[in-house]
């Protein structure tokens, strides 16, 4: 007993007493070797951007290391405090060449919210609006979205200057996008429309920034600008679905079905081009608890996710809508469904896109050793372990990573979780520095609940109709590969697009080939649409 | 419901300043003798029975020996003119056993001596060897109270083992062994007894209502400078900075928290302090949630821990909703809340409110943050229920006289709301509610009515009947959190009483429930 209580005493008494203490060098470079992001991103959140040297190494971080990082660097920054420091993040700000560094100062600068100090002439937090038209835009679009959170009249004076002569479809999707957060207005994508509308609030002496007027709100769902839900029951699928619908009335509507276990958030700020020609129909897969009576596998009981009963349940929802076909966008293996539709209801489908598409559940394992070798290849540990979280035991139901940790007697570090789900997220960026990646990683989850993948095998089911397609990819995506991508470009009489500098989300990364290419598809459809009718005419006239 | 005080009574028999040293060769056996037997619940149950029995002799033995010390104390006192200090002692022995033997006879002779007996010239030398020889019994108390600690800890009583060290120090405030244990350290200086931890603070530091601040500083303290990135600021300068946005606040560390708030570092200093005595009663309260040596640990503040528990304390819901829409995406949920914890930050999130819902958010948010953040393991369970249930359940906690007492606060708005559903025959329906999942848990239409029923749901499983279920609910809490059941397995654990042969356990469990919560809003059953 004595022993007992003497122990105890000996663990209190070898506790130190914590202590904020400046980063030493030896630490500092122990977390640039690191594979661990969440130890990276901690050691980054520590440095003292009064200090020169480190404020050197936390611009370094900027330019060169990944999202993660990058947000445990603007955590640090936004801790500036003298006007030497500010005047520098500034200046950074504006001229440094990197566009990595402006993104991050301004994501720095949008937090601190420093009003009060001046650097030249006006206070730190206007300079952002400089920078509104920065030459790069991607900075642009971030300067956009960091200005939304700050409620700030001059904020939306320039995004509304900004809006007006921006020609980058994204950044002009973020730009909106920050004006109806700031002022609940939802005057939608005409720029002369908020113009208007602002020179009208700002004459009012009663207005407040953001104040909600339902009719306005009712009006804007009426007319498109802002996104209306639907719930649609369908008997058939035996679900509920949830859809968000926004963009022009009465034209070609395109179904818009994410990756799996993503939300529809992670594609709406890039498909506003579309939304100007055509009406989207966003969707949020239903998780799988809201079906009954699925076929399980394993000692935990993991369900299959039910194709079928959903491509039941998208039938139910064209015919509630009142729309004659549906084109379909779909991403990764939730293109099964797609693909699934197309075959049994060859005649609600007007056309297909698939990005990034699997064939079938060989091409899903593939990508996982993949990845797996790759990780291990390069030593990036969180790659390799976000690897082992693809297989589980068809068994016991347990997943290979827990196992791994297991059977190898490997604790998981602090944070593993975490950061598996990051490197999850960035794998679908080629560029993994971009903000963009962490603005749209806390929104990026549609939770599924687990779920086992289902068999599909895309070459077993010929297709039934020529259906106009077109297979969206980027090269450095790990997730598929570029000839798993051809073969279904080829199987459904296709055409194959495969975008140099993007990964997984090449809508994201290169925008304006992606609109240009949809354009296209849509165009060229609806030029053999009326090719054939003319044909049909002229037979008749005979 | 004398039923239910009676099992209360069976179950916990004990009094903390009442036990003696005689019981440990029975404790120890019991527990030995035990191992091997075949079912779990019986084993559970055997073992509380000759535990209870055992320490219900053992509190006999030790409250007979004490009030045989303090009987001599009485009737030197009364024989000694000290009218005054032998009443205040008989009503202490009072207290302490109301019917203990030959108490009317001891009344009527203190009564005898003190007529008999004049009052002495010197009456402050007789008070000076009154308070020695009572200093004296309550010394030899301790002593046995402290033998009788020791057992406990040996058999793995440690939730009994820590209750039976505060009474010592109760007895005896200057036992250096108890006081040792408990983690604290004599100030020589100051004469007085603080923790360990702050004896070590103390030696480089001293304390201000912000805080701990090096001596070092102090001179600048003094004059109204404030450290800030290896600067010294003015007060309203760092001020500035630090309430200019939520991601640089101020910042106060204490033994287990560090809490960070833009409304200022007293304030954040008052909420680490309302914190740490939080700390102290959750762990001796959900003890069994951990395995022994842990537990041993967190009990006896011995835990070394790796990191702080981290908490954010916006200045008001404006702020805390402006700092979600920034880093969590505008989510929904979060929206809609008054806090939340998160793993991912490991870090609870609520705003001030101006009112005492603060502290139930505060409580809530915390108990997910103590419960997650000592366990290595996560939950994987679809069902939600239990993590916000025993979260709300906090809000039933209420400090009264400088002690908590869990559970007694049973007028809170939520456990209003569900008696009175209770009262007015709610069909509840236990099976459908413990399969929710998240989403169907978080549906706005009956958010707050899931809370306020897991809160309930929870509050029956650890206060029902004496707490029969508490071990039990316990065990299924620690085996929930590492991801080793679900949330609607909760039957599974419970050993439910007033089952026999076919009778249905979830009918059982439905109906009692619902006699608690209707027994509580009546007043039939005793608070906790």
């Amino acid at each position: 007993m004595k022993r007992l209580f003497a122990l105890l005493i000996v663990a209190l008494s070898c506790r130190g007493v914590l202590a904020q203490q400046e980063l030493t060098r030896r630490e500092i470079i122990a977390a640039f070797k690191s594979p661990d992001s969440f130890v990276r991103f901690n050691t980054w959140k520590q440095l003292n951007p009064e200090n020169r040297a480190q404020y050197k190494i936390l611009v370094r971080i900027l330019r060169t290391q990944p999202w993660y990082d990058r947000q445990g660097a603007v955590e640090a920054l936004l801790k500036a405090g003298s006007s030497e420091t500010l005047e520098r993040m500034v200046r950074d700000l504006k001229r440094h060449k990197d566009l990595a560094v402006r993104q991050g100062m301004s994501d720095a600068l949008a937090k601190m919210k420093e009003d009060e100090v001046e650097i030249k002439g006006k206070d730190v937090y206007s300079h952002l609006y400089d920078i509104l038209d920065d030459k790069n835009p991607l900075v642009r679009r971030m300067v956009a979205h960091h200005l939304r959170v700050h409620k700030k009249k001059e904020a939306v004076e320039a995004l509304i200057h900004q809006f007006q002569r921006e020609t980058d479809p994204v950044v002009r999707s973020f730009i909106l996008s920050s004006l109806n957060s700031l002022t609940q207005a939802y005057q939608g994508p005409s720029p002369i429309a908020w113009s208007t509308w602002w020179q009208q609030a700002k004459a009012d002496e009663d207005y407040e920034l953001g104040e909600v007027d339902e009719e306005s709100l009712r009006k804007a769902e009426e007319l498109g600008n802002k996104l209306k839900k639907r719930k649609t029951r369908s008997v058939a699928g035996g679900v509920t679905l949830e859809t968000e619908e926004r963009g022009k009335l009465n034209s070609v509507p395109i179904l818009i079905i994410p990756y799996y276990g993503y939300s529809k958030k992670t594609m709406m700020p890039f498909l506003s081009e579309l939304e100007k020609t055509n009406k989207l129909f966003y969707i949020d897969l239903p998780p799988i608890n809201s079906f009954n009576n699925l076929k399980v596998v394993s000692a935990k009981k993991i369900p299959y996710y039910p194709i079928d009963r959903l491509v039941e349940a998208f039938e139910d929802l064209r015919k509630a809508t009142g729309q004659d076909r549906f084109a379909l966008m779909a991403c990764g293996m939730n293109a099964w469904i797609a693909m699934r539709y197309a075959n049994l209801h060859p005649e609600s489908v007007s056309h297909l896109v698939f990005i990034s598409p699997l064939s079938s559940n060989k091409a899903y394992g593939t990508a996982t050793k993949r990845m797996e070798s790759q990780g291990k290849e390069k030593k990036d540990r969180e790659l390799w372990h976000f690897a082992l979280t693809r297989t589980f035991n068809r068994q016991t139901g347990e997943s290979t990573h827990d196992s791994y940790h297991t059977e190898k007697e490997i604790p998981k570090p602090e944070g593993e979780d975490g950061s598996i789900d990051r490197r999850s997220w960035s794998l679908y960026f080629k560029d993994e520095r971009d903000s963009l990646i962490g603005i749209l990683y806390p929104i990026k989850d549609q939770r599924m609940g687990s779920v086992a993948i289902p068999d599909f095998r895309c070459f077993a089911e010929p297709p039934r109709a020529r259906i106009p397609t077109i297979v969206i990819t980027g090269k450095s995506n790990l997730y598929s590969s570029v000839d798993d991508c051809k073969a279904i470009a080829k199987h459904f009489g296709g055409k194959l697009y495969v975008y140099p500098n993007t990964a997984g989300m090449p809508f994201a990364e290169n925008s304006a080939l992606f609109n240009k290419h949809m354009a296209f598809l849509l165009r060229e459809a609806s030029k053999a649409k009326a090719k054939k009718a003319k044909k049909k005419r002229k037979a008749k006239r005979k | 419901m004398e039923t239910d005080r009676g099992t209360q009574n069976r179950r916990h028999p004990w009094s903390l300043t009442l036990l003696t040293g005689s019981a440990l060769a029975v404790i120890s056996l019991t527990l030995f003798t035990l191992q091997d037997s075949t079912s779990a619940q019986r084993r559970k149950s055997e073992r509380d029975v000759a535990i209870e029995k055992a320490l219900l002799e053992a509190t006999q033995k030790v409250q007979a020996a004490h009030l045989k010390q303090l009987r001599k104390v009485v009737t030197w006192a009364s024989k000694n003119g000290l009218a005054r200090e032998a009443r205040k002692l008989l009503v202490t022995m009072r207290r302490l056993d109301a019917r203990y033997p030959g108490r009317k006879k001891l009344k009527k002779k203190v009564k005898e001596n003190l007529s008999r007996t004049e009052a002495k010239s010197d009456p402050e030398e007789a008070r000076a060897a009154f308070a020695k020889k009572l200093q004296s019994a309550k010394e030899k108390n301790a002593k046995r109270l402290f033998g009788l600690a020791t057992k406990c800890m040996k058999a793995g009583l440690f939730t009994r083992s820590y209750d039976l060290v505060n009474a010592v120090i109760d007895a005896d405030p200057d036992h250096k062994r108890a006081r040792s244990i408990l983690s604290y350290a004599f100030d020589r200086k100051r004469k007085e007894w603080i923790t360990k931890w702050e004896a070590r603070m103390r030696t480089k530091n001293f304390l201000t209502d912000e805080g701990w601040i090096k001596r070092s500083d102090q001179k600048k303290w003094n004059k109204g400078l404030r450290p800030y990135l290896g600067k010294w600021l003015t007060i309203k300068e760092e001020a500035r900075i630090r309430r200019r946005n939520e991601y640089n606040p101020f910042q106060v560390e204490t033994e287990h928290f560090a809490v960070r708030t833009n409304l200022g570092r007293k304030q954040a200093f008052e909420f680490a302090l309302l914190l740490e005595d939080f700390y102290q009663e959750f762990f001796r309260f959900f003890i069994g949630y951990y395995d022994q040596k842990k537990a041993a640990k967190l009990l006896f503040k011995q835990a070394d821990l790796k990191k702080k528990h981290r908490v954010m304390v916006f200045p008001s819901r404006a702020k805390y909703l402006t700092f979600l829409k920034a880093e969590k995406g505008n989510d929904e949920l979060l929206m809609r809340s008054a806090g939340f914890y998160t793993p991912a930050d490991a870090q609870s999130y609520f705003y001030w409110g101006h009112g005492p819902e603060t502290l139930d958010t505060l409580y809530h948010e915390v108990t997910h943050q103590l419960l997650a953040e000592t366990k290595d393991r996560v939950s994987t369970s679809r069902q939600v229920w239990l993590i916000e249930g025993i979260a709300t359940y906090m809000e039933s906690w209420e400090k009264i006289e400088g002690k908590w007492h869990p559970g007694s606060r049973i007028d809170s708005p939520g456990m209003r709301r569900i008696r009175e559903l209770m009262a007015e025959g709610f069909d509840f329906n236990l099976r459908s509610y413990i399969g929710l999942d998240h989403t169907q848990f978080h549906e706005p239409s009956r958010r707050s009515h899931n809370y306020e029923m897991g809160g309930a749901l929870c509050h029956f499983f650890l206060h029902y009947n004496g707490e029969v279920y508490r071990e039990d609910f316990i065990e299924f809490l620690k085996d929930y959190y590492t991801g080793k059941t679900s949330g609607d397995l909760i039957l599974d654990y419970l050993h439910v009483e007033g089952v026999e042969g076919e009778k249905k356990p979830l009918e059982t469990i439905e109906k009692q429930f619902k006699n608690h919560m209707i027994a509580l809003g009546n007043g039939g059953t005793k608070k906790p």
